[in-house]
């Protein structure tokens, strides 16, 4: 994972997803898709690379 | 001579629906409404069960059993919380998960059962759940295959996928028929017309598409997943195109025999 993973968690975990049927999401440790795509988003965003992961390689960086 | 020491019940023009009384050699009119015979149920010592309405009566140990069962998630929880339970940093989300789960079934158990309903019968099984693909953030358009899994226990399972990827992901399914086979093959499946694969590449395989916050029971669709019955099972995945955003879930729900 990169090296800005742990950051992109916490900014992951500020973040509200809101879906196309109007529902609203907090990002939690426990919404996996939303944190997950959360943080794909951070690398995005940073132009960060990165390569295929999944909600478990995120635990380490989870308080 | 007879083998009950006593007359029929009579009707006008025959004899009448009746029963023999128990311990006597007499007989009662048999009662009914509504097209049916009118029963009463009774225990091993011939007492008849209580109705309350038209609800089983719950009986105390069964709903003790669940309070036991509740306050040992409760005190699991607990261990956790306090430290003297030790999980693993990688697992502890996930037991906290099952526990809350649980313990959120067992309340609402309890809770239905205040409010008058029976308690509902499983005479046998339970649930189990495989993650397959557990929020996957897809990067390119190779195959990916999952954790293989032990099915052979199973009765019937759903599928459930959830994808937020800006790409279409074509799934396939592999399993092994039985526990000689060394792994998993791609199934194909009578389509109406001819057999399809679910071998996934840009046209064959189950098609997957983006389902936001929703989760699609790919059994509704793919009726045939119904009858499977196999060793082993795992799933393969591959996007149509390069996703750039978003990720797949696979999970399946399983009932055990």
């Amino acid at each position: 994972m990169p090296v800005e993973t742990k950051q992109a968690v916490e900014w992951a975990l500020s973040q509200t997803v809101v879906y196309s049927n109007g529902e609203e999401i907090e990002v939690t440790k426990h919404t996996k898709t939303e944190l997950v795509d959360m943080v794909r988003e951070y690398f995005n965003n940073y132009n960060i690379e990165y390569s295929t992961f999944s909600y478990d390689d995120l635990i380490p960086y989870i308080d | 001579m007879a083998d009950i020491n006593a007359r029929l019940l009579q009707a006008i023009d025959g004899s009448a629906p009746q029963h023999k009384v128990r311990g006597q050699n007499r007989f009662e009119f048999s009662e009914g409404s509504d097209r049916t015979l009118h029963v009463k149920i009774a225990g091993k010592n011939g007492n008849p069960l209580d109705f309350e309405g038209d609800k089983f009566p719950v009986e105390d140990k069964q709903l003790q059993s669940v309070i036991n069962e509740l306050n040992k998630v409760k005190s699991e929880l607990e261990s956790i919380k306090n430290g003297t339970l030790k999980v693993k940093n990688d697992q502890l989300i996930d037991k906290i998960d099952a526990l809350l789960a649980k313990q959120q079934s067992l309340e609402d158990k309890i809770n239905s059962v205040m409010q008058g309903n029976a308690f509902r019968t499983q005479l046998t099984g339970s649930y189990t759940e495989y993650k397959f693909f557990d929020a996957l953030a897809l990067t390119d358009t190779g195959r990916v295959l999952s954790q293989v899994y032990d099915i052979s226990n199973l009765s019937k399972f759903y599928l459930y996928v959830r994808s937020t990827l800006d790409a279409e992901v074509r799934l396939g399914i592999r399993v092994t028929a039985n526990k000689n086979e060394p792994s998993t093959n791609a199934v194909m499946f009578w389509n109406g017309q001819q057999y399809e694969h679910t071998f996934p590449t840009n046209n064959t395989g189950l098609p997957i598409p983006n389902t936001q916050n929703a989760w699609i029971l790919l059994n509704s669709r793919y009726k045939w997943l119904n009858d499977i019955i196999a060793d082993r099972m795992a799933i393969q995945l591959m996007a149509t195109q390069v996703p750039t955003t978003g990720s797949i879930s696979v999970y399946l729900v399983g009932r055990k025999y």
